[in-house]
């Protein structure tokens, strides 16, 4: 028996068919060019599983770029609020400040009024020593 | 004897001297502490407090929900990465193909052709 590698009789490219006894339609063809098409079918079936990853990653890049778009409207909105937060304590410190203004004019108002009640003090003081002393030096 | 000391003079330094005790013991003027004004500061420092808590509350949850993401962010980082690898898989094992399909005999070459088929149907 001739062995099918050197059986060819049939040239590359050239496909030829014949019906047999059995009335089965054979399809001939050079054992490299079976080769070819094998390769290719095979190539082809890869290339169908790399396309649905590829349309699975497509999937999964969308759904990361959404996820992602949240994260940032989130972000967005923390620090619309860290600022709003900032903008109140300004506000705070510029109560405090006027706060300060109010009772800085409060205690000196005070401070005044002690001044004066301790000179009234003493001249009350000075009076009750002096003019008893005056009067009697008068009358003498 | 009394009557005869009160002259001009001594009407003159009583009136000066009621003069002087009217002056200088004259009710003060009440000191202005700004009650009002400071309760109203208090009032309005105490709401922006508040407001703050409410917002720094408000962050917090923002926080958690970006901690959230950013986990599911990973997820899909890796089933990316784990893509990658099949993809690089896929690519040498397309590659290889051909070197190996070139030293079939023709048993293999039908054996596999027939197994495409079949995977295929």
């Amino acid at each position: 028996m001739t062995l099918p590698i050197i059986s060819q009789t049939i040239s590359k490219g050239e496909i030829k068919t014949t019906v047999n006894d059995k009335g089965d339609t054979l399809v001939i063809m050079n054992l490299e060019d079976a080769k070819f098409i094998l390769s290719d079918l095979l190539q082809y079936e890869v290339t169908d599983s790399l396309l649905n990853i590829y349309v699975e990653r497509d999937s999964l890049n969308t759904e990361k770029i959404t996820l992602k778009d949240s994260i940032v409207e989130k972000l967005n909105l923390q620090n619309s609020n860290c600022k709003e937060i900032v903008t109140n304590l300004e506000e705070i410190i510029s109560n405090k400040d006027s706060e300060i203004v109010l009772k800085e004019d409060t205690i000196k108002q005070q401070k005044k009024e002690i001044k004066k009640q301790k000179f009234l003090k003493f001249l009350g003081l000075a009076g009750s020593v002096i003019l008893p002393i005056l009067t009697l030096l008068t009358l003498l | 004897m009394f009557k005869s000391k009160i002259d001009i003079k001594t009407i003159f330094i009583l009136v000066l001297g009621a003069v002087v005790i009217l002056l200088l013991f004259r009710p003060s003027k009440d000191i202005n502490t700004h009650e009002e004004e400071l309760l109203n500061l208090e009032t309005r420092n105490k709401v922006l407090l508040q407001d703050n808590d409410s917002i720094s509350s408000i962050n917090i949850e923002l926080m958690n929900d970006v901690v959230i993401l950013e986990e599911d962010v990973e997820e899909i980082n890796i089933k990316l990465e784990d893509s990658t690898k099949e993809i690089e898989k896929l690519k040498k094992k397309k590659n290889e193909i051909p070197s190996n399909v070139i030293i079939m005999d023709a048993n293999d070459v039908t054996y596999n052709i027939a197994d495409y088929l079949e995977r295929r149907n």
